[in-house]
């Protein structure tokens, strides 16, 4: 097994077994995000603060060369960065900032936009949060989809991608004024995982704490039993064991660890509770947090995490076990399994 | 002909070319032909509105130009210099 590593400053190849490191690749570029074609090529976002972002492709992650015809809103606005990729059939989604979701039918070659989330009626309420204006998360499951959208919430579309609603009910409302009416946008999620066995049941990170659905996003709950703080930007779900994973932060003021102590949280019970992940963990006070592309699991027992510090921990036998890898990258905002 | 240089920042959009030579008689010529030719530079170069990006400094001759008059005249031996970007911390 080896994980893909996107850091501020290029991507690399880690193997954790041995802590070997092959890169980096798109030296001093940003690598914001992995994916792949359906049954074809890797995929990354690549981007600078300077030169803007892209999207490139590879047929064996070793030679990149960068689409053309890539994801794009032309003159209307500007596209500053690559936040995620989802294959769905022998479609793969992206997913960026200034948010929006863009589709490629033909391996990545060209890319349009969703058009029915990209000019939402609720566009002129989208307002960029502290992680900028960016849509980072993508579910899909028997021709529903979900998209999550920082500072703005999670939409819905029952067909196909073509009409999306905000999702938002039971998340606390952004406005201050306790008799405001809520507004339809305006809700942080930082993070959604589901089991697409059951598709309508999601777990969501966001700005204001970890919440659940049961109905696919019509209402959700708090669910922060056991857990040191609510902040944070990690959901993942290992399918195989149905145990479900975050990584808290102290709170959205003081983004790392409470005390030091950097530790994934596990829920065995589908979020009624958590306590910390198995062992492995270390006592030396960390201060790392974690971003929210940086975070890869297989779906049976594999995940890696990695750090702003640059550190990787994984663990391959669902948590039980953690271990950090014996190797440091500049701070780490993708990660992926190969 | 003209030649554009280009910082080695750019490698993974020129594919690691730093040079291309262009014919091409006003600047406005010269930057379609070398987006022709490579179009994955563009998008790095250009904002959404067509703008040279805040940051990127080009330099026409030994003259540093935002681009605005894209009608200049360009020589046989121009250089068109496209430089990494060296503000923003």
């Amino acid at each position: 097994m080896q994980l893909a590593i996107g850091t501020e400053k290029g991507g690399y190849v880690l193997d954790p077994a041995t802590g070997q490191v092959d890169g980096p690749v798109f030296p001093g570029w940003k690598v914001t995000a992995f994916g792949r074609v359906p049954g074809g090529d890797h995929l990354a976002g690549v981007g600078s603060n300077w030169f803007g972002a892209a999207v490139h492709r590879s047929p064996d992650f070793s030679e990149w060369s960068q689409v053309e015809a890539g994801p794009g809103y032309g003159e209307e606005r500007a596209l500053s960065e690559i936040w995620t990729f989802h294959a769905v059939g022998d479609t793969v989604y992206t997913g960026v900032a200034e948010a929006g979701l863009f589709r490629s039918d033909d391996g990545g070659t060209t890319w349009s936009g969703v058009e029915g989330l990209n000019q939402h009626r609720t566009r002129d309420q989208w307002v960029p949060g502290g992680g900028g204006l960016c849509a980072h998360s993508i579910l899909e499951a028997d021709g529903t989809m979900w998209a999550g959208i920082s500072a703005v919430g999670v939409f819905r579309s029952e067909d196909g991608g073509v009409t999306w609603e905000p999702k938002n009910e039971g998340i606390p409302s952004p406005l201050s004024e306790p008799d405001a009416p809520r507004p339809e946008v305006g809700y942080c999620v930082h993070a959604l995982a589901h089991d697409p066995a059951v598709p309508d049941r999601i777990w969501r990170q966001d700005h204001a704490g970890v919440f659940r659905t049961e109905d696919g996003g019509d209402t959700w709950e708090r669910i922060e039993n056991g857990l040191p703080a609510g902040f944070g930007f990690v959901m993942c779900r290992d399918h195989a064991t149905q145990r479900l994973f975050t990584v808290p932060l102290h709170s959205d003021g003081n983004r790392v660890p409470v005390d030091g102590a950097f530790r994934s949280y596990v829920s065995e019970d589908d979020g009624d509770s958590w306590h910390v992940a198995g062992a492995g963990w270390t006592d030396t006070p960390d201060y790392s947090s974690v971003l929210r592309g940086a975070v890869a699991s297989d779906g049976d027992g594999t995940i890696a995490i990695g750090t702003t510090t640059g550190s990787v921990w994984v663990t391959e036998d669902a948590g039980d076990k953690w271990a950090c890898v014996p190797a440091r990258f500049p701070r780490i905002g993708a990660v992926s399994l190969l | 002909m003209a030649t554009f240089m280009f910082t080695r920042v750019l490698d993974p959009a020129t594919q690691g070319r730093r040079s291309l030579d262009v014919t091409a008689d006003s600047l406005d010529g010269a930057l379609k032909e070398m987006v022709r030719q490579m179009p994955a530079v563009e998008v790095h170069l250009f904002d959404h509105t067509g703008v040279l990006r805040p940051h990127v400094l080009c330099f026409v001759d030994g003259e540093s130009t935002r681009l605005e008059d894209r009608s200049r005249p360009i020589g046989p031996n121009s250089k068109i210099r496209f430089l990494q970007a060296v503000s923003g911390g």
